[in-house]
């Protein structure tokens, strides 16, 4: 969008543009913002017709604004909540992961994020049967652990195949690569990135990386911290909302990595397995 | 004028131009420092760190205007401009359902009939959609309400296309705060826009935002502006929002309001439920 040209819209011909050109007015943006009057004099073009382009060339290039009430409409039908399969996780998220929204997994090394994309694809592809698009950046991504939650949730080879037909793999090592998977989606998703930690240059305190301008684009954000003291085991780990949209900040849940490759110990979630 | 059509405003346009925006007075007292200054034609700035309660405090207002007059509402359209896909509906109705006394459906829908939604993705389609928008400020007397959340989303992506000069970098977003500063004027329509900080001033200041400090003078230690001018210029109040980090399991925010002219400052703490919004 932008630079005019022969054919842009309809009514724009060649002759009109190098016109236009000769008098400083390139860009869509040029003619929409220009004083029409002023540039039908200069330029020698009918009012009219630089009148009837202008409209044409909002009602392509501008956004159309939705009726809120419509919104709500398509909204009730389309938005869904996808359970993380992992119950203390659900409750800080209220429910699970929502459909439209992007929700952030921070974490220092070791803190099990990768386990939770696994875990979370492994619930998402068998126990609700949805696809699954992975796209992996630091080649975390190991079948055979998935291969190993699904065994844990069902004997049925069956079933365990056509979860993994279900998750989708991609492989992405630079920024370009990733945009054009991401391009080509269609369709409501919600969507889960992670991120690492990294140290505030004034204070020292860890903080998530990327910076400020990333910290605004999701709308959830969970700390995973290794937690330290008497009597927590090695997989033991402190999961701890930092931004919900929906819930106060500052809840903490515990939760096991190792209990993850089973059932849900959950009497709810099991149920929806039967 | 109502467009560049060159043809005489009908009786009721015109009527509608100068007769009338009814008062958004009541929307929101607390966030108007100044209290004899006047609402229309006003242009107010949202600014602070995210997961600050600013988007909260727009569904707050949203709620306010749209809500009928038997509700406590003020029955008036509000038009929502939203950049970062960050408008949620289902929370908006949450609100709503909380502040109503008879929910239904159908009076839901009724309200949600008053408000209108339009994304952009990027600077250029928020000033094509501006002008096309020019429109329905001069047929719709009952629209008095104009949210963009927020106005600071396409700043990096503006900058990489303006190359070296900072003329060119700004000159989107300056045409857009023009636009905006003759629409709200022109049409006597209240605008409030939220921006986010994602500066931050040198390690030469001490304190951070994050404080619940009492001196309204800490709001502005972590501000640096980076908009164009023509934005600085257009602002009449900037609001600075922050959280209360002191207990662990905080839904305590407060705000600094600043009138730009008179410099009269005030503060006010406010928490967020399931209802939304609440002023302490």
């Amino acid at each position: 969008m932008g630079v005019l040209r022969a054919g842009l819209c309809p009514g724009l011909t060649q002759d009109m543009v190098q016109l236009l050109r000769s008098r400083g007015i390139k860009t869509v943006v040029d003619l929409v913002s220009a004083d029409l009057e002023e540039v039908a004099q200069k330029c020698g073009l009918s009012y009219k017709a630089l009148v009837a382009l202008r409209r044409v060339l909002l009602a392509q290039f501008s956004a159309f604004p939705f009726n809120g009430a419509d919104l709500y409409e398509e909204l009730k039908t389309s938005t869904a909540i996808l359970s993380t399969g992992i119950g203390s996780l659900d409750k800080l998220l209220d429910a699970g992961l929502y459909t439209g929204e992007v929700t952030e997994i921070v974490g220092g090394p070791g803190s099990g994020k990768t386990q939770v994309c696994l875990c979370v694809s492994a619930h998402v592809a068998h126990g609700l049967q949805q696809n699954v698009l992975y796209i992996d950046s630091n080649g975390g991504f190991t079948a055979s652990r998935i291969l190993q939650l699904l065994q844990a949730r069902t004997p049925d080879e069956e079933e365990q195949a056509g979860a993994l037909q279900r998750i989708q793999v991609v492989r992405a090592f630079d920024i370009f690569q990733m945009l054009d998977m991401i391009q080509d989606l269609r369709g409501t998703v919600a969507q889960q990135v992670t991120n690492h930690m990294t140290r505030d240059r004034d204070t020292g305190k860890l903080k998530p990386a990327l910076g400020r301008s990333w910290s605004f684009v999701p709308s959830t954000r969970f700390l995973l911290d290794v937690t330290k003291g008497t009597g927590a085991s090695d997989s033991q780990r402190m999961v701890c909302l930092m931004k919900s949209p929906r819930l106060p900040t500052g809840f903490q849940e515990m939760v096991d990595l190792g209990t993850w490759g089973t059932s849900e110990q959950s009497p709810q979630l099991q149920g929806d397995h039967t | 004028m109502c467009s560049d059509f060159q043809r005489a405003e009908s009786g009721t346009e015109l009527l509608a131009r100068l007769e009338g925006r009814s008062s958004l007075k009541d929307i929101e007292p607390y966030l108007f420092a100044d209290e004899d200054s006047p609402v229309h034609g006003a242009i107010l700035e949202f600014h602070g760190p995210e997961g600050t309660g600013k988007t909260e405090m727009l569904y707050h207002l949203t709620a306010r205007c749209i809500l009928p007059k038997s509700e406590g509402g003020l029955e008036v359209e509000v038009l929502f401009i939203d950049t970062d896909y960050h408008f949620d509906m289902l929370r908006l109705v949450t609100v709503l359902e909380h502040r109503l006394s008879q929910s239904s459906e159908e009076v839901i829908k009724h309200c949600l009939g008053r408000l209108s939604l339009v994304y952009c993705s990027s600077s250029t389609q928020l000033l094509l959609t501006l002008y096309s928008l020019e429109t329905m400020f001069c047929s719709r007397p009952s629209l008095c309400l104009l949210i963009l959340d927020s106005l600071s989303a396409f700043y990096w992506i503006d900058r990489v296309n303006g190359g070296e000069s900072v003329n060119l970098q700004e000159s989107v977003l300056k045409k857009c705060s023009q636009l905006l500063e003759k629409l709200v004027n022109e049409y006597r329509l209240v605008l409030f826009a939220t921006t986010q900080s994602i500066m931050q001033r040198t390690a030469n200041s001490a304190e951070g935002p994050s404080c619940a400090s009492n001196r309204p003078s800490d709001a502005e230690l972590d501000y640096r502006p980076y908009l164009c001018k023509a934005w600085q210029q257009a602002v009449k109040h900037r609001i600075f929002f922050f959280k209360h980090d002191d207990s662990n399991t905080s839904n305590q925010f407060s705000l600094v309001s600043r009138h730009l002219k008179s410099n009269n400052l005030r503060k006010h703490f406010f928490i967020i439920r399931e209802s939304g919004v609440e002023f302490c």
